[in-house]
């Protein structure tokens, strides 16, 4: 027995020396090939200048030292490099946002803290259209996916954002941008295996005709495992999805545009029940689910100074748990957006828009929603406004959304922002805001054994004062820092047996990040977030289960992002994460962790990718976040190694 | 674990037989190669003869606004010269300040001004770069546009050809769009 287990730990061993000896062995050929000879662009013809895929990050820090608020942006390539093929880990790359796996298929993501399987105070955009959930407050990310190569950028801006995206965008935004289908254009496809998830692959056409018409298609499917418990039996939170969608944009470069894009998808995801107050582990099973929208787009820019968006989607969200709760939403969303600039003083920014959704859960054994099925809507108006003195110096920005929802009523969210910049390296903001998280469904209506709902349930309430500095101190090194005070009110307490607003809370903290290129052919990415959530009860509550809220939530992330590109087009990421420790109220806690995560990729020839990835490298597996809500059990992270071929045409 | 020998053995074969793809490779960023654009239309465009208000004997680019060239600009072309004359490079915060261009290049921070850097510009024989949306459909004469992370452009051919300008066919071929008589423009 002794002998064995001693066998395989040198077994284990010996796997990672030849991983080592085989990196060792392909960057010793990487080294070994010239730099690129420096080319004179200017001696370029126009048609070769034309051909030269270009880099945009140098756009990057500029376009963020502009903005009066804590924005990141991750790119198309930032993505790539990094090896991810879930929304979910490529969040784990931008620094300030708090990422923690609960199983295979569930995550806890919030900026700022408040993390939760349900993290309520998170806005979350897929091109333009909100996936946030009106039942729960929250995002099913198992149901989130676009075709990875596909995006753009992701966009995150981290506190309220709410005078222009109006409510829920209490903590931070999280914007998930696609490409446009110009840029699309050809057959692209990848497969894959680890493992983790045990196969993926994925595949895109695209084409464009000469009149400004351009289309995509894409379907793409993965099976991800199970993963296993904390003491290390195997659970039952196998997910797979198979999805498919396409985008049609029509552009003749005339000032009018329209987009027509939709997705439809249908999979499975494994949970293990968690019987309440108990603590006991209860059965797995699976969760049949599926959905697809459908969303048209046009764009009008009259001159430079004058354009107009006008949005409409559908969305349909399909989910059959035999166990929590289990229904189906339809979403219908009217949009418009209208931009007006003239001289100095003004720079607006005005829009309107509807949501409906319509909803219907069905009754199982343990909880029931009265009534079943309902209608509510959200109608919205906002308008903000941007001067600029001193030559463009000092900006200051003050807008509000206005909302009336059919939960909590009429809602107000003001922002004012000013940004002022010092030199041609510095600029320093700071702004003032109020966000509102509006009831959901669930808050509303609700009937379980454990909890009940409350139809005089209201918004929870934020006032946030932000400072921050951003620093774009060489065309090689950008600095951004971040510092807020949150206060918040009326925060969901849940009181013996009914949901109640009983809770307040202050947080503050702040958040550094760092971009530096030491060499042409690698980048460093620093990011260091620390915040500390205090919460009290308001007279009369009895949760003091909420008074270590602020345990729920790591209280500091340190993460190191290291992209190298060696020469034979050799890439070689590296991303190391620490992660404070957090306790629930549960008593069960995770401990602080240190982890890896690398890729090795190589383009061999023009349009063929081999890459390798491998994940939480350092331990075999740990745990990285507790679910506290209507909960499934948490499962352990696994070390895992992956590998992709894709080929571009 | 086992299952990933193949893997690597295809994957460092690949390392072993084509290890030399590096020029390939080249990084260049966004702005290096819009410096480069800036030169090249230079180039394909012909001034009229003494209608220049410049009294110097250098070809002037201007750059109007938020810089985001930053170096880029004048190490790749600052020491070059175009049609024989020296390029002299300048930077202008406000319209107020504008002097007489052969290129100017109007960045997106004055969209705001735009009806003002217009009023300025009338009857120069400026060539107006700009890479703001609408740039070309109001007036300004070549605009770049992003397509795949490639730096194209769309032209108003009626625009140059009011301010003096002989713009080549060959750019005109090139244009991923140009705009002409046959759509009315703004009757300047």
């Amino acid at each position: 027995m002794d002998q064995s287990l001693h066998f395989k730990r040198f077994a284990g061993t010996r796997r990672w020396g030849v991983v080592l000896a085989w990196t060792g062995w392909c960057m010793s050929f990487a080294l070994g090939q010239t730099v690129p000879q420096e080319v004179d662009l200017t001696e370029l013809s126009l048609e070769d200048l034309m051909g030269i895929k270009v880099t945009l990050v140098s756009r990057r820090p500029e376009k963020m030292s502009e903005t009066a608020a804590a924005v990141y942006v991750l790119t198309n390539e930032d993505i790539r490099r990094a090896g991810v093929t879930t929304i979910p880990d490529a969040l784990r790359l931008v620094p300030g946002v708090g990422v923690g796996r609960i199983d295979a298929n569930k995550w806890a993501i919030s900026s700022r803290g408040f993390m939760d399987l349900f993290a309520n105070k998170q806005l979350v955009l897929i091109d333009g259209r909100c996936v946030y959930s009106p039942i729960f407050s929250g995002v099913f990310w198992e149901a989130q996916d676009v075709y990875m190569p596909d995006i753009d950028r992701i966009e995150v801006i981290r506190g309220p954002g709410a005078s222009l995206w109006g409510a829920n965008a209490v903590n931070g935004i999280i914007n998930i941008v696609t490409r446009k289908a110009i840029e699309t254009r050809g057959f692209e496809t990848y497969a894959g295996g680890g493992t983790e998830q045990k196969k993926f692959g994925g595949a895109r056409y695209g084409g464009a005709s000469r009149s400004g018409f351009a289309y995509r298609i894409y379907a793409k499917y993965f099976d991800c495992g199970a993963s296993v418990f904390e003491e290390g039996s195997r659970a039952a939170d196998n997910w797979d999805v198979l999805r498919g969608g396409f985008r049609m944009d029509w552009d003749r470069q005339t000032g009018k545009s329209f987009t027509l894009q939709g997705d439809a998808y249908g999979g499975q995801v494994g949970s293990t029940l968690q019987i309440p107050v108990l603590a006991i582990r209860g059965f797995g099973y699976p969760t049949p689910i599926s959905g697809g929208n459908l969303l048209g787009r046009f764009t009008r820019v009259f001159s430079p100074a004058s354009d107009l968006i006008l949005q409409f989607y559908v969305d349909r969200v399909v989910r059959k748990d035999s166990v929590t709760v289990s229904g189906s939403y339809y979403t219908v969303d009217f949009d418009l957006q209208h931009r007006l600039r003239a001289g100095r003083a003004l720079d607006m920014v005005w829009g309107v828009g509807y949501r409906h959704t319509a909803d219907q859960i069905e009754e199982n054994k343990y909880i029931i929603y009265n009534p079943w099925e309902r209608n509510y809507g959200v109608a919205s108006a906002f308008v903000q406004d941007e001067i600029s003195f001193l030559k463009n110096r000092l900006r200051l920005a003050a807008g509000s959304k206005f909302e009336y929802n059919d939960f909590s009523g009429f809602e107000y969210q003001p922002s004012l922002r000013l940004l002022s910049k010092i030199g041609k390296r510095h600029s320093v903001w700071a702004a003032v805001s109020r966000a509102v998280r509006t009831p959901s469904r669930t808050e509303e209506d609700l009937h379980h054994l454990l909890v009940e709902g409350n139809r005089d349930f209201l918004s929870e309430k934020l006032v946030a004062f932000e400072w921050g500095w951003h620093y774009y101190a060489t065309e090689r090194l950008y600095i951004d820092v971040a510092a807020y005070v949150n206060r918040y009110h009326h925060l969901r307490s849940t009181e013996p047996v009914v949901f109640r607003n009983k809770l307040s809370a202050r947080a503050g903290g702040v958040e550094a990040a760092a971009d530096w290129s030491p060499r042409d052919w690698w980048r460093l990415r620093l990011g260091y977030t620390r915040c500390a959530l205090n919460t009290s009860l308001d007279s009369g509550s009895l949760n003091f289960d909420a008074l270590r809220m602020g345990e729920e939530s790591p209280a500091s992330q340190f993460t190191v992002h290291s992209s190298m590109e060696l020469a034979g087009c050799v890439e070689f990421d590296l991303t190391g994460r620490a992660v404070g420790r957090i306790a629930s109220a549960r008593l069960n806690r995770v401990p602080s962790y240190l982890e890896i995560d690398t890729r090795i990729g190589c383009s061999p020839v023009q349009g063929l990718e081999l890459s390798l990835t491998g994940k939480n490298l350092l331990k075999k597996r740990h745990p990285e976040f507790l679910a506290n809500w209507i909960t499934s059990v948490p499962t352990d992270v696994q070390r895992s190694l992956s590998c992709t071929l894709s080929l571009t045409l | 674990m086992k299952r990933f020998f193949p893997f690597l053995i295809i994957a460092s074969l690949f390392f072993a037989a084509v290890p030399s793809r590096a020029q390939e490779i080249m990084r260049v960023s966004e702005y290096e190669v819009k410096a480069a654009f800036l030169f090249n239309f230079a180039k394909f465009v012909e001034w009229p003869a003494g209608a220049t208000q410049d009294t110097s004997s250098c070809f002037c680019i201007g750059i109007l606004g938020n810089d985001p060239f930053g170096p880029v600009l004048d190490r790749l072309i600052g020491s070059k010269s175009i049609k024989n004359k020296k390029i002299l490079i300048r930077r202008f915060d406000d319209p107020g300040d504008l002097v007489f261009c052969h290129l100017l290049f109007i960045s997106n921070s004055e969209r705001p001004d735009w009806a003002a850097i217009q009023e300025k510009l009338r009857g120069a024989s400026t060539l107006t770069v700009g890479e703001m949306e609408g740039f070309t459909d109001n007036r300004g004469m070549i605009q770049f546009v992003m397509i795949d992370d490639r730096v194209h452009f769309l032209i108003n051919a009626d625009a140059a050809e009011n301010a003096g300008l002989k713009l080549s066919s060959k750019l005109l071929n090139l244009a991923v769009g140009v705009k002409r008589k046959s759509v009315k423009g703004n009757g300047a």
